[in-house]
């Protein structure tokens, strides 16, 4: 145990702590307010390192300093998060029934085609083997019609849904919507940027990001990872401000406690969830390029999908809904993977043992305050 | 009923729409979509005047720098095959087809892609696949059909055991390990290295080899560390324990990105400046292109080098006419993937358009005679279709590109 309490490991759990906080409180604040898990926000982070990427110079450096790119990554980015909002999650607020039924429908598909793909992995020429690929393939094509339903269609709570019992239908089809809009996101991006692992160009990132700033302990910290942590803590520091002393920030928390009272008082709640993916977004860009730089490359399509999970991890480890929660377990999660060796395993188990005795994760508010 | 909200939404779209167009217009033709072979027309088959064959590869996915160059080869092959009228197929001049699958580089589309081709009665053989992970998962299939599997790539030890129909033009791991080994230790110097593999097929056959021959020649393995691919994204800890261990040398069995990030790691990050040697996995430009200026002076292995200063007329043709073809030089891979056609090819002469007597013919190269000779030197296979007649080269980086080490080959 001794030998991980090292201030080399300490240095690494602080800059995976920052990167955790920065994706998980976009995580936690749209689930604040829509009580939705948008699987679509670790493609964001991998979007913000593609844009600062593009901006810096993709196959020739074009001479602009990274930092400078973060500011077109974290607009655009934001720009997207807000696209995701508006054209896959706005109308799924609005409780479609015939989208219900397809969606589960559509998941029920999805389910039994994967079975049967799994369980005739190794045999060969049978009819079923064919069949299930078929039945595969033509699950993933219904969930398209899915969400070009679910945004074109009526007002009422759908039947389907109902039935379900335990899971409200309007969050379950949100569910896979947000599914399907990651794997979008991600498809996109293979298309459009090919499927190589790519790294920023020498020239744009600053030399003393790659030099150590100061030494903690006999541990050198460098550039970047001083950047990461000022940074994460600095943009903590503005969403508690804009939060807890902003005119929208008190919108922002009217909506997740009472989205139908806040409207009634004249709070426009489509334009404050634009908002809150809108911020959201931008830290997971910021997010996305720092830790690129970090790492030292591995930019590609893939690249939100493992953090995504480690993000989400902790928001729900500090309690889904709460902000200083995402921000305590993200720096949690960093903790335990960087004083780990990087594993999997420790920070989940963790997660999983916390929520056996906290439920609601360690800063989680009560259900009974939502009637 | 949804209502756009008229000012919001065009605020939003309209800086969307531009960043799509500027990513597209940026990079247009880096994602080409000439990857599922399924499209070809099926059933076409030899009888009607052209000859179908498939070429199996991770054309997307972790290791798809590889499955790039091995797709160019193959169509490069393809193009010259057919301008100079077809391949001889049993004394008739038949048109080429090389059908490419992508196998992701994963094991599961791998066992897919076997399945797919291996039904299909018009393709005659199949080169691929690269990982050796793929290899290994699809032999099952090809080998139960009976269709001939030759891998451009994969250097695990297993490939071709048991395997009658696998076979391979290139080396085996346990011979690349022994080779690198013996060079970390008597041409670059070290005394205790350090190991960061790659924990699949590849990266720990290479790993087990390396210390096998390691432990004969005096050389102390003082670290080992495994990762897995997309999920270890941070490579300076596992530098760090290579560092305190205080390893003088470190050895990466793995692939080209993350031997990337690895060297970085060591050079950027931790000051590490000991001698840094990487299996054939990292044989890829993309390699210098993602660690920058950290990659000079990396070692790197491989069955093949071009720029030897005594290449070949074939490899110095075949350099020239896939720079020509796709504005790039060609890497060890296509190399591999271009003979190993060439090769699979000129068997058809006397088997025809049968998959058995494709096998048995190349089963037949056993010795320099009968062996094919290509762009890659002579190729010819021992009982289990494993070939020997192939040194381990060793490139270094200078300026940015691959060039011959001092001490090239590690004989």
């Amino acid at each position: 145990m001794a030998d991980l309490l090292t201030p080399e490991n300490l240095v690494n759990a602080l800059s995976l702590g920052a990167l955790y906080a920065l994706i998980a409180v976009g995580y936690t604040m749209v689930y604040g307010i829509i009580k939705l898990i948008n699987f679509a926000h670790g493609e964001i982070y991998m979007l913000g390192a593609f844009w600062a990427l593009l901006v810096v110079g993709m196959e020739q450096a074009t001479g602009i300093n990274l930092f400078v790119a973060i500011v077109p990554a974290m607009l655009l980015c934001a720009a997207v998060g807000m696209t995701v909002d508006w054209s896959a999650y706005l109308s799924l607020r609005r409780r479609l029934p015939l989208a219900d039924g397809l969606s589960i429908g559509g998941l029920t598909l999805l389910g039994v085609g994967a079975i049967f793909y799994k369980l005739t992995g190794d045999t060969t020429h049978a009819w079923y083997s064919e069949a299930a690929h078929g039945v595969f393939g033509w699950s993933i094509v219904a969930l398209v019609p899915v969400v070009m339903l679910a945004l074109s269609i009526g007002e009422k709570g759908g039947m389907l849904g109902r039935s379900l019992g335990r899971v409200s239908s309007d969050r379950l089809s949100a569910l896979i919507t947000a599914i399907g809009m990651s794997l979008i996101l991600q498809t996109l991006a293979q298309l459009v940027w090919g499927a190589d692992y790519r790294a920023f160009p020498q020239e744009s990132i600053p030399a003393w990001m790659n030099e150590p700033s100061f030494h903690l302990g006999d541990a050198p910290v460098l550039g970047k990872e001083l950047t990461m942590w000022v940074v994460a803590l600095a943009m903590m520091a503005g969403l508690h401000l804009l939060v807890s002393r902003t005119k929208i920030g008190t919108a922002m928390r009217a909506c997740s406690m009472d989205q139908e009272t806040a409207a009634l008082m004249g709070i426009s709640v489509d334009r404050v969830i634009a908002f809150t993916f809108l911020i959201g977004s931008g830290m997971a860009a910021v997010a996305g390029v720092l830790y690129s730089v970090k790492v030292g490359g591995n930019i590609s399509f893939r690249m939100g999908y493992y953090p995504g999970l480690l993000a989400f991890a902790a928001a729900v480890l500090g309690g889904i809904g709460n902000i200083r929660g995402a921000m305590l377990g993200g720096v949690l999660i960093g903790f335990l993977q960087g004083f780990t060796g990087g594993t999997f395993t420790i920070p989940f188990l963790v997660m999983i043992l916390v929520l056996l005795v906290l439920p609601r994760g360690i800063l989680g508010e009560p259900q009974a305050t939502r009637a | 009923m949804i209502r756009i909200r008229n000012g919001l939404a065009s605020l939003v779209a309209a800086p969307l729409l531009v960043g799509l167009a500027f990513g597209l217009g940026a990079c247009g033709g880096s994602g080409d979509g000439d990857t599922d072979g399924e499209n070809g027309s099926a059933g076409g088959g030899a009888e009607g005047g052209t000859v179908r064959v498939a070429v199996c590869g991770p054309m997307t996915g972790s290791a798809a720098a590889f499955g790039e160059m091995i797709k160019n080869a193959a169509k490069l092959m393809e193009k010259e095959v057919n301008a100079a009228g077809g391949v001889d197929v049993g004394g008739t001049k038949m048109k080429l087809e090389a059908v490419v699958f992508d196998d992701k580089g994963d094991t599961t589309e791998a066992t897919n892609v076997a399945r797919k081709v291996a039904s299909d009665d018009s393709l005659l053989f199949v080169i691929g696949h690269f990982n050796s992970t793929c290899s290994n998962a699809a032999k099952g299939e090809y080998n139960r059909v009976g269709i001939v599997q030759f891998s451009p790539g994969s250097t695990n030890v297993k490939v071709c055991k048991d395997g009658p129909f696998t076979f391979r033009n290139l080396y085996r791991d346990d011979y690349q390990g022994q080779q690198i080994a013996a060079y970390v230790k008597e041409t670059l110097g070290v005394s205790k290295v350090a190991v960061i593999y790659d924990n699949d097929d590849y990266g720990k056959g290479l790993m087990q080899s390396f210390k096998a021959q390691a432990e004969k020649e005096g050389l102390a393995v003082v670290a080992e560390e495994g990762y897995l691919r997309e999920r270890t994204q941070d490579f300076k800890p596992l530098v760090q324990k290579a560092k305190d261990a205080g390893a003088d040398g470190i050895f990466i069995a793995g692939l080209y990105n993350e031997a990337a990030l690895i060297t970085k790691a060591a050079r950027q990050d931790l000051q590490l400046d000991v001698p840094i040697m990487g299996g054939d996995g990292v044989m890829s430009p993309t390699f210098i292109k993602n660690a920058g200026a950290a990659a000079e002076g990396a070692y790197i292995a491989t069955p093949f080098l071009f720029n030897t200063g005594n290449d070949s007329s074939a490899a110095t043709a075949f350099m020239k006419a896939f720079e020509d073809a796709y504005g790039k030089e060609p890497d060890t891979w296509a190399a591999l993937t271009y003979d190993a056609l060439g090769m699979a090819l000129a068997t058809l002469a006397d088997a025809g358009t049968d998959r058995d007597k494709v096998r048995a013919a190349l089963a037949a190269a056993t010795d320099e005679a009968s062996g094919y000779t290509g762009v890659t030197g002579v190729t010819y296979f021992d009982a289990e279709g494993d070939c020997y007649s192939k040194p381990v080269y060793v490139a270094t980086v200078k300026d940015g590109a691959f060039v011959p080490a001092e001490k090239s080959i590690t004989k």
